[in-house]
């Protein structure tokens, strides 16, 4: 999209009826690496892509826990997702409190997306540059949201966000039907499975920069991290994305990658 | 602080928390059975020790798997009864699939009386949540008093009905292995509510019997119990 004198500011309509900033904030989500999230009849579960800033940084943390019966991942400003994440657990608490029962996962991801709105509103705010997959489990079952700068949230059966993440959403939309009857192991295997279609072709899915979340019947919300995703990557036939679609990208690629590697001022 | 009518030429103003109850709601029983609970009270609202209002509803329905009443002061049940439904209310409004069960309403009582115990300032009520658990699918019954104290339990006697009744209602219950059928705890109400009508002068002869199962919660509004006087002959000392 193109500069134009209707995107200074989030309280500028277009003539056309956008709001650009808002359209602005959600490419900040695209710049972000890729996360996927899927559910069963019985499991969520999120995977997330660490990236590194360089060599000496550690891979920055994607997922977050927000109370024992869910948790999120994110893509774009990781410290807007950070801020988020502190209302969500508050939230979540309060309700444990007063009612003595888990926050019901709708519930939360409603009173974000209120909070995600009231910045798209304001004059002198800007909107909130992250995306999250929200996976919990309450009453009603196993859940993935998503949500959007724009204020907009989704509940998804699978979903997946940030750079790259379209490939990932078509191996999803080809195993949908299969997800629901998944174990807990081939749940995570076929969330790596899109994650992996997000790799630039000279990277693989390693313990270091996987991140594997869990949440469901019997199942407290349990990150994986470092060697813990060994268990998980073992499933895979391999780390690298297939050979098929690394030639296709390969040809495709000069054109799509300079625009999704490493801003400066952007985190992960 | 309330604007205050009086001169506080000491520095003192007066105390504006409840120091003692005005009209009050009498003892409460409940029994838990196979499948759900029975609650009991009359419709009694005494004002010391007279009879005062003799028809008021004590046990109230929130929703279709909670039943709620209690013992102690009319107007502050009132006000809780204000906050129960604002909290139905908004939860019926988001119709979203999820609801408010008796074990939520417990610990949402719970935590009022107890915030209200620490500001010194009691709701001067004890209170029984009772109802069934559709997520664990059992019933529930607990008590929550003026201190903020909460338990659980499957047999529940307040007031002289604590004192005087539930020893009865227990003992009728060991003689059963586990829970009681819906009948046999429906008898041994029936004979602890005529028990406690004939020994407990606070007591009014209209009573409102709460039923809450699996299938949903109603009120038995009003009923009369049928007494024979003629047995006090048969007690010692009387003329």
């Amino acid at each position: 999209m193109f500069r134009n004198q209707y995107d200074s500011s989030t309280t500028t309509w277009s003539p056309q009826g956008r709001i650009h900033q808002i359209e602005y904030a959600m490419e900040a989500v695209k710049q972000g690496s890729a996360t996927v999230g899927v559910k069963s009849k019985t499991h969520a579960v999120l995977v997330a892509l660490k990236r590194a800033q360089n060599e000496l940084s550690a891979h920055q943390q994607k997922c977050l826990r927000i109370a024992p019966h869910c948790g999120m991942s994110m893509a774009g400003l990781t410290a807007d997702g950070r801020g988020l994440t502190n209302f969500m657990r508050t939230e979540a608490l309060n309700y444990e409190m007063v009612y003595g029962s888990d926050m019901p996962v709708a519930r939360l991801v409603d009173v974000v997306g209120s909070k995600l709105q009231t910045p798209t509103q304001i004059y002198y705010r800007r909107p909130f540059g992250v995306g999250l997959l929200i996976a919990g489990y309450d009453k009603q079952g196993p859940h993935i949201y998503q949500t959007c700068p724009s204020a907009n949230y989704y509940s998804c059966k699978a979903m997946s966000i940030g750079s790259r993440s379209q490939s990932a959403r078509t191996y999803l939309e080809k195993f949908l039907d299969d997800l629901e009857g998944c174990s807990k192991n081939d749940l995570v295997k076929h969330g790596l499975m899109a994650l992996r279609e997000t790799l630039p072709t000279d990277q693989e899915l390693t313990e270091h920069n996987v991140t594997v979340c869990i949440v469901g019947e019997n199942q407290k919300y349990a990150e994986y991290n470092n060697e813990e995703t060994k268990q998980f990557l073992d499933l895979l036939d391999s780390t690298k994305k297939p050979a098929r679609e690394r030639a296709q990208a390969d040809d495709a690629a000069p054109a799509e990658e300079p625009a999704a590697e490493e801003p400066a001022a952007m985190e992960e | 602080m309330l604007a205050s009518a009086y001169s506080v030429s000491n520095g003192m103003e007066p105390s504006t928390r409840t120091l003692s109850p005005s009209v009050t709601g009498g003892s409460i029983l409940g029994i838990m059975f196979e499948g759900g609970v029975l609650l009991a009270g009359d419709r009694l609202g005494a004002y010391g020790g007279l009879h005062r209002f003799r028809d008021i509803d004590r046990i109230i329905k929130v929703n279709d798997n909670v039943l709620i009443t209690y013992t102690g002061d009319v107007a502050d049940f009132q006000y809780i009864e204000e906050i129960l439904e604002d909290e139905q209310r908004e939860n019926d409004m988001r119709n979203d699939g999820y609801e408010l069960g008796p074990s939520e309403y417990f610990n949402l009582m719970g935590r009022i009386m107890y915030n209200r115990r620490s500001k010194g300032n009691p709701l001067w009520n004890r209170i029984i949540v009772a109802g069934y658990d559709k997520a664990a699918d059992k019933p529930f019954m607990g008590q929550i008093d003026s201190k903020g104290t909460v338990f659980e339990s499957h047999l529940i006697g307040t007031g002289f009905g604590g004192f005087l009744v539930h020893p009865l209602m227990e003992r009728e219950l060991e003689k059963i292995d586990g829970r009681p059928t819906k009948e046999q705890a429906t008898q041994i109400l029936e004979r602890a509510l005529k028990v406690l009508y004939y020994r407990d002068k606070t007591t009014y002869n209209k009573w409102s019997i709460g039923t809450t199962e699996k299938s949903g919660s109603s009120i038995e509004a009003s009923r009369e119990l049928a007494t024979n006087w003629q047995i006090a002959k048969l007690i010692v000392g009387y003329e």
